[in-house]
């Protein structure tokens, strides 16, 4: 009988309910069963077990035959059927499973929660009554408790008096059963009794102070209470209008409830071993959906389990709804200006601003009078189509966000019963909304003013059921499908919905809704719109992630469930470009300049809300080809203890913005507008200049020259145009004659053009918003300064370069910086391109040249710092005939790369088949390549034995010649039978490697930079960073490449990064996140690897991972994705321990991970790891926070403290020097200067560095007693780390000789390393380079 | 000086002496050099004969053949050094040395074997553990390190296309004649019986013959091994029977799938 089948048998002997987990349980079970207790970082896997003890039997392999064979039951055939129906395959419900456990509330939890809602309950009872007072007179308040209101302005009508709540109710989620740890809220209604109100209370802000006072003489009395841990006020949702009391149970819940404290607990074991074991990171359920969240400071676990909202609400019928329709107005003007008294210090006088000139009666006037410069998205044409009849009815405009902030409270109830009637008999609701909410939470999209709350996706979901988008019959899954397409497909913003049933005529339509909201949802009442205060661009951005995560959720390759539930997408590794508004507080100034009076009155004075729409619609508008989204940061207000005053607007800290480009357009330097053509223009333009681009000719009218430049000509779209670009808008005639208005902004370099974008957002904020300069903090490439190359401005002609610029311009319009050096890679490329013609084309060579490929990392774009056209000094060298040769008494000359170059030559039957034959035959080709070139194309060559050195366009470029054929030659082993076999030799492999496997990686990531323009400073992002940590040599090139290949080819949850900075981020939150234990990395290059979809793969039983999972599925006649990357996972697994601790696969390299098959070791990874996670969190930190001191380049300089020497180099001989990250301010001429393009020069010092050659020569000497580091670009010191393990004193050994003494230990002859004698040959070895040597820890005395 | 004594009187593995050795006079620690005469059973290594050769252990990586030479010439007459990897029998040298081709530089540490020409200098290189430490870099013969040793290997890296070119040809040279030998060797053997009757078939004669190698071997056996498959009877025991059948009631689905696999 097959051993697979045995195994797999129990899966239908256990519960349904643990039926697919515990398959699981099968192979692997028995795998560790005979590997001991080896931790397995599979969460999945070892959650499974803990559910385990369930099924009725754990050991699946001792069942008996008649177990074995029992046929299946209804229950499991059942269960088996639904997962084909209602999952996508049997893998995502296990998961998907898991993740409802870990997020869904406990029963023992929900006794204790119920208990202490009893408590709260007969407490509320109790407060006492108080006297009826002014609502300006709040002395009965304890000085404890201040009210949690913004009462600006203070005055107003009105009385007020505590009466105890006429209802209590728990509203929401809770009692749905839809609320997601780790928050757990619980909210309850606390009806107000009809006695305390008035009437008219629904204007001027009464009700939301009568409702503060009301819990803030609840929280007055509650604060005594003993039961509980904290009493705190909040905003809901951080809406100023809406503040709730937050209620947390003090520790001693649990003996309240008289059970112990063990149900309660988050297992603290797991959460610490996330954090200590560096492998296992991303593969923990559990784990993404705590970090992400942001920690609370410490506090008892108790406190943390539940919060209990206390929502004032009115008795219903106390309003009449009418009252409140998007229409009508509810803040009285006249009232709302009473504030502007100039006392008022942080508030903001619109008298003395000088806005209202004409007086404060009908401040109107002044919107109509006011000529609306362009429109700011739809609002502000609405704001203006509202203006146009003031006078109709009510002089007062429209006050649609504070109607709905009091019908909110008056629909409480009513939205809990229509919520809990949709989810009757209908268990995947449950589940859907738990992975809704999560999804949402790992977005940041659920919390702060205008959130897509947990609440608003419960009434999208019951609104789907009610247009029978989702049926009850659905799983979770499928509601989560079903819900994301309807977010993806329907723009709300356009066309709203509405949950209300029977049309009411009296009620507003929805267009009413539209001209008051940007986004539409009303709810079954027909009056509240549910997305209030959600801005348009925030639902565009739902949008664009549900739209993304159904691409992710049908694409076969990736694991949709691990990106798009398991992984956080914090804004700075999600957007492009991000940047900050320092000062929300400026935002003042905005609606000032945007004359947004009518929504500041409508917010509650709240000016970031109120300007926040227009701001970001204003950028949306200005990046509208090159961004295809731009979001911005909800804000948030934290929760505050009762005896602080209440936070103000300007406490939400800085608002930030991300760009999400679309590459193609981001960096385009024109902004084409309106055709301004015109007989009479055509006549009177000069032409001044002609861009570099050639497309544009500049032009100036002589009309705009002269004076007033909008009224000259043109069409009211140009007029637009124009205003809206300011003085950024010129004419200028294209090549196909037309002309246009436009806007050209300055940039040379490609790292500039990046930059773009910046000064669009920086020029329309101040033109429009009247936001300085100094208040954004534009994060968006402060990187790339370490990879920038030279001088960001250089004079022309400047010829010897005697300061730190080795930099040397070639024959160009001089004067350029090289910006980021993508220009100089490019510069470099076309060098190598030509070369490579006049290799093809060479005669008279034997056999012709059939490829020429580069292997160097400048010809694939990721040399950290491309080299640069040089023409050696000749009086700066020692000179030998015709030879230069570094000097020992001038500085180190400048480092001089060789570019690689391999040079098949085609194969022939006069190859010798002979190693020592092909090497000469090798070197007499280079002989004569050198030649050749020489005479052809009079090229200055030097020929080796084993390579060609060309000196061309000041570049050197290596030529290597190779023969297909050799690789094969050198494997040739003749076993003493006479038999001819294969054997990889290390020979073999190198030259495989080099002559094979480099060329072709170079190609496919050339290829990729033409897809992806940032891939290359990405990567050289990552190297540097990886250099910088001294770990250069410990990692090869090619495997960071891959890894940054990886970001780009498989983005998702993201989309491919367009910035460098982003990039890099991602970089650090792959490296320190990707459990490189369990997984390979897969990299499917150039769509190398196909997935062979849905085939079926019954021979699973060869590769123990998901073998059960994959045959179970195929017993029951489901399709299964069986592709490359799976069969790739499987044989990985089942080879774990004999790959690479760092296992890359691609197309062409599936099985052996070459790239790192040496390097990194395990140690390095784990310090890698230990390095991105810490220089992730570090530069996060920097770059979210605009108001520290942001010095980014601080995770580019290393941690030196642990090591044990330090060998401080001396920088005249480092000749690198100016590639590191702090440039020294001085430098020593290194001897090179412009390249000219005269012929016969000498060839310049190649590949000479000292300190590589001294970095080799003590790796050689002390290999086996200590580890080098050393930061390549321009390092000044080498650091050392003894080897614990070779201090430890060995017998005496002849071959275990090398650097140490024999001494005695306890009568026994030991060898010890001789560590006095090895620090004074470190100075010996580097006579001339080392400075001195720094012994820094006594670890090494025995 | 404390360290060199340490170093010198310390303790000694039987049957060596310990010579302390210091770069120059600056050096303040000394490494230490293990000596003892090289004993080997006699005309196993040829190279390195017993009694005459001293084996020294532990010699730093700035100390070449040459200043080993220097520092015994004081004991007697060195006649060779050989510094190596690691130990084993000398190699007599290939009197083809090339100046480009296959180069051997010798990293860190090494072993050395000393040869004298008389026996008596090895004794008297083992008491020179009584003296003060030797010297490899003094005033009169300086011992290159550091930037002015790499300055001097990066001038002696570039070649003389010349030179090379010459070295080629006659290597090439050589390699053609060898070769052209080779094949009239082989021709003239071609089809010619051994002395038992045997002919040598290879692929270049008129029925050439199976390639001996392991590819061509691996190819045969799996061509046997499914020969064999097809020969043998699936479902021969009634056991076999019957468990098929009963796959197939379960999991009809599944063997639908399956046959339509096959």
């Amino acid at each position: 009988m097959p051993a697979h089948l045995l195994l797999k048998r129990p899966c239908f002997r256990v519960e349904p309910c643990c039926a697919v987990f515990s398959l699981q349980g099968s192979p692997e079970a028995a795998e560790e069963a005979e590997q001991g207790p080896e931790p397995r970082a599979g969460g999945a896997v070892r959650r499974g077990k803990r559910a385990a003890p369930t099924a009725a039997d754990p050991q699946p392999a001792k069942l008996s035959r008649a177990e074995l064979y029992k046929p299946p039951t209804s229950e499991e055939l059942t269960q088996l059927k639904e997962t084909e129906d209602l999952f996508h395959s049997s893998l995502l419900r296990l998961q998907i499973e898991e993740l409802l456990k870990e997020v869904t509330l406990k029963e023992t939890k929900k006794k204790k929660i119920d208990a202490f809602l009893h408590e709260i309950n007969s407490l509320l009872g109790a407060i006492p009554e108080t006297p009826e007072t002014e609502l300006t007179d709040q002395a009965w308040l304890s000085e404890d408790v201040k009210v949690p209101f913004l009462q600006v302005p203070f005055n107003v009508k009105g009385r007020f008096h505590f009466v105890p709540p006429a209802e209590l109710k728990v509203v929401g989620s809770y009692l749905l059963g839809t609320c997601v740890r780790p928050e757990i809220n619980v909210d309850i209604a606390v009806t107000m009794p009809r006695e305390i109100f008035q009437d008219k209370d629904n204007l001027n802000q009464r009700y939301h102070r009568k409702r503060a006072l009301y819990l803030s003489h609840i929280a007055q009395h509650l604060s005594k209470e003993k039961l509980f841990g904290s009493v705190k006020f909040a905003y809901m949702n951080s809406n100023h209008l809406k503040p709730i009391l937050l209620l947390r149970p003090q520790g001693l819940l649990c003996s309240l409830a008289g059970v112990s404290r063990l149900g309660l607990t988050v297992n603290p074991t797991k959460h610490t071993c996330i954090q200590h074991c560096s492998y296992s990171c991303s593969l923990q359920p559990c784990s993404p959906l705590s970090s992400c969240l942001p920690q609370e400071p410490v506090c008892s676990k108790d406190e943390k389990m539940v919060t209990v909202r206390l929502h004032a609400c009115p008795d219903s019928g106390l309003f009449k709804p009418s009252r409140f329709y998007p229409s009508k107005n509810n803040v009285r003007t006249a009232w709302f200006m009473e504030q502007s008294t100039p006392k008022e210090g942080t508030a903001w006088g619109w008298r003395s601003m000088g806005l209202f000139v004409s007086g404060r009666d009908c401040p109107q006037c002044l919107w109509v009078g006011s000529l609306q410069p362009f429109s700011v998205g739809r609002r502000l044409v609405l704001g203006s189509n509202k203006l146009s009849s003031p006078h109709t009815g009510a002089t007062e405009p429209p006050t649609p966000h504070y109607n709905n902030s009091i019908l909110c409270d008056t629909v409480m109830l009513s939205h809990l019963h229509f919520l809990s009637n949709a989810a009757t008999d209908f268990p995947g609701m449950k589940d859907g909304l738990a992975l809704l909410k999560v999804w949402l939470n790992q977005r940041q999209l659920s919390k702060g003013l205008g959130c897509f709350s947990g609440f608003l996706i419960s009434m999208l979901v019951a609104y789907l059921l009610m247009k029978r988008k989702i049926v009850k019959m659905m799983s979770g899954y499928q509601v989560l499908r079903s819900t994301l397409q309807f977010l993806a497909t329907t723009d709300l913003s356009v066309t709203g919905i509405s949950l209300a049933k029977d049309a009411d005529p009296s009620l507003p339509v929805l267009d009413d809704f539209h001209q008051a909201f940007e986004v539409v949802f009303v709810d079954p009442s027909g009056l509240v719109n549910l997305c209030a205060d959600m801005t348009a661009s925030k639902y565009h951005q739902v949008q664009f992630e549900a739209k993304r995560s159904m691409e992710i959720l049908d694409d076969r390759m990736v694991d949709g469930f691990q990106v798009l539930l398991m992984t956080p997408k914090p804004m700075l590794r999600t957007f492009d470009h991000v940047f900050h508004l320092k000062h929300v507080s400026k935002l003042q100034g905005t609606c000032k300049k945007m004359q947004l009076l009518n929504e500041l009155m409508d917010r509650g004075g709240n000016y970031v809300a109120a300007a926040l729409p227009f701001v970001v619609s204003l950028l949306a508008r200005g990046l509208s080809q090159r961004a295809q989204l731009v979001a911005h940061s909800l804000p948030q207000i934290p929760e505050w203890p009762i005896d602080a005053e209440p936070p103000k607007h300007k406490d939400v800290g800085p608002l930030t913005f991300g760009l999400l480009f679309v590459p193609e357009f981001a960096a385009s330097t024109l902004e084409k507008g309106p055709q301004a053509d015109h007989p009479e223009v055509r006549g009177t333009l000069l032409v001044l200049s002609k861009s570099k681009a050639g497309a544009v000719l500049w032009l100036k009218t002589a009309g705009r020259l002269a004076g007033d430049p909008g009224k000259v000509f043109s069409g009211p779209e140009a007029l637009e145009f124009r205003t809206f670009w300011g003085e950024k808008s010129e004419l200028r005639r294209f090549q196909d004659g037309s002309i246009c208005e436009a806007v050209v902004w300055e940039a040379s370099t490609v790292c500039q053009k990046r930059l773009i974008p910046e000064q669009i957002i920086r020029h329309l904020l101040k033109l429009h918003a009247d936001i300085p300069e100094s208040s954004i903090c534009y994060t968006g490439a402060l990187l790339e300064s370490v990879i920038r190359t030279g001088k960001e401005k250089l004079l022309p002609g400047v010829a010897v370069l005697a300061s730190r610029s080795l930099v040397v311009m070639p024959a160009q319009e001089g004067g350029e910086a090289w910006g980021t050096g993508e220009e100089a890679m490019v510069s470099v490329i076309c060098s190598y391109d030509d070369l490579s013609r006049k290799l093809w084309n060479l005669k008279e060579l034997p056999l012709t040249v059939t490829a020429v490929q580069g292997v160097h990392p400048a010809l694939r774009y990721t040399d950290v710092f491309p080299p640069i056209p040089v023409k050696p000094v000749y009086s700066f060298h020692n000179r030998k005939k015709h030879l230069l040769l570094p000097s020992e008494e001038k500085p180190c000359p400048a480092y001089v790369t060789p570019l690689k170059v391999i040079c098949h030559m085609e194969g022939s039957g006069q190859w010798p088949q002979d190693k020592g034959a092909i090497k000469r035959i090798k070197a007499a080709f280079h002989l004569q390549l050198a030649e050749l070139l020489r005479q052809q194309h009079q090229l200055v060559c030097r020929p080796a034995v084993t390579h060609t050195d060309v000196y061309k366009d000041g570049y050197v470029f290596r030529l290597q010649v190779a023969y297909h054929r050799e690789p094969l030659i050198l494997k040739e082993v003749v076993t003493p039978e006479g038999m001819l076999k294969y054997q990889d030799t290390e020979e073999s492999r190198q030259l495989e490697l080099e002559t094979l496997h480099l060329p072709y990686l170079t190609s496919s990531l050339h290829g990729l930079q033409q897809q992806h323009p940032v891939f290359g400073s990405t990567s050289r992002l990552a190297k540097r960073w990886i250099s910088a940590q001294l770990l250069s040599d410990s990692i090869s090139e090619e495997c960071v490449d891959l890894l940054v290949a990886f970001l780009f080819l498989h983005p998702a949850p993201f989309t491919p990064p367009s910035s460098p900075q982003v990039g890099f981020l991602r970089f650090l939150n792959l490296l320190a996140t990707f459990d490189w234990k369990n997984n390979p990395l897969i990299v499917n290059l150039n769509t190398g690897l196909t997935g062979r979809h849905y085939s079926l793969c019954w021979g699973q039983g060869d590769f123990p991972l998901l073998s059960c999972h994959v045959s179970l599925a195929c017993r029951m006649g489901l399709a299964v994705p069986y592709s490359d990357c799976t069969e790739i996972k499987n044989k990985f697994v089942a080879a774990r321990s004999r790959l690479p601790v760092m296992f890359l696969a691609t197309p062409k390299d599936q099985w052996s991970s070459m790239w790192t098959r040496e390097r990194p070791s395990a140690q390095i990874l784990q310090r890698l790891v230990l390095l991105a996670s810490e220089s992730r969190r570090a530069l996060e930190e920097q770059l979210v926070d605009p108001l520290s001191d942001q010095d980014v380049k601080m995770v580019f300089r290393p941690p030196l403290d642990f090591y044990d020497v330090l060998i401080h180099l001396n920088p005249n001989q480092i000749p690198r020097q100016l590639e590191s990250v702090d440039r020294p301010v001085k430098s020593a001429s290194r001897g090179v200067v412009k390249n000219s393009s005269a012929m016969n020069i000498l060839f310049p010092v190649v590949d000479y560095d000292p300190v590589q050659l001294y970095l080799q020569e003590l790796r050689d000497a002390f290999d086996d007693l200590a580890l080098f580091f050393y930061d390549k670009h321009g390092g000044e010191v080498i650091a050392v780390l003894w080897k614990p393990l070779s201090f430890q004193p060995q017998p005496f050994k002849v071959s275990s000789m090398k650097g140490r003494k024999v001494t005695t230990l306890n009568n026994e002859l030991v060898c010890v390393p001789n560590v006095e004698a090895i620090l004074e040959d470190f100075e010996i070895l580097g006579e001339g380079l080392v400075k001195n040597v720094e012994t820094r820890t006594e670890k090494w005395t025995i | 000086m404390a360290a060199a004594t340490g170093c010198a009187a310390g303790a000694v593995p039987a049957g060596y002496a310990v010579l302390a050795v210091k770069f120059s006079e600056r050096q303040r620690s000394p490494h230490c050099l293990l000596v003892k005469e090289h004993q080997v059973r006699e005309g196993t290594d040829t190279a390195h004969p017993p009694r005459r050769t001293l084996f020294v252990l532990n010699v730093p990586p700035y100390c070449g053949p040459d200043s080993l030479s220097r520092l015994f010439s004081r004991c007697g007459h060195v006649q060779s050094v050989d510094v190596c990897d690691k130990p084993g029998p000398g190699e007599k040298k290939d009197k083809l040395t090339s100046k480009f081709f296959d180069h051997k530089t010798l990293k860190g540490f090494q072993i050395a074997y000393v040869v004298f020409r008389k026996p008596a200098a090895v004794q008297a290189a083992k008491a020179l553990s009584h003296q003060g430490p030797l010297l490899i870099s003094t005033e009169s013969y300086p011992v290159k390190t550091g930037i002015s040793k790499w300055i001097a290997s990066y001038e002696a890296s570039i070649v003389d296309p010349k030179e090379l070119k010459a070295e080629v040809d006659a290597y090439m040279q050589d390699y053609d004649k060898k070769m052209a030998e080779e094949e009239a060797k082989a021709a003239k053997e071609e089809g010619v019986p051994d002395e038992e009757g045997w002919v040598k078939v290879t692929r270049k004669g008129r029925k050439p013959g199976l390639p001996r190698t392991e590819a061509a071997n691996l190819r045969v056996l799996e061509k046997e091994k499914q020969k064999r498959a097809r020969k043998e009877l699936l479902n021969f025991y009634a056991w076999q029977h019957r468990e098929t059948k009963r796959e197939r009631r379960l999991y009809p689905a599944a063997s639908k799938q399956l046959t339509g696999w096959i």
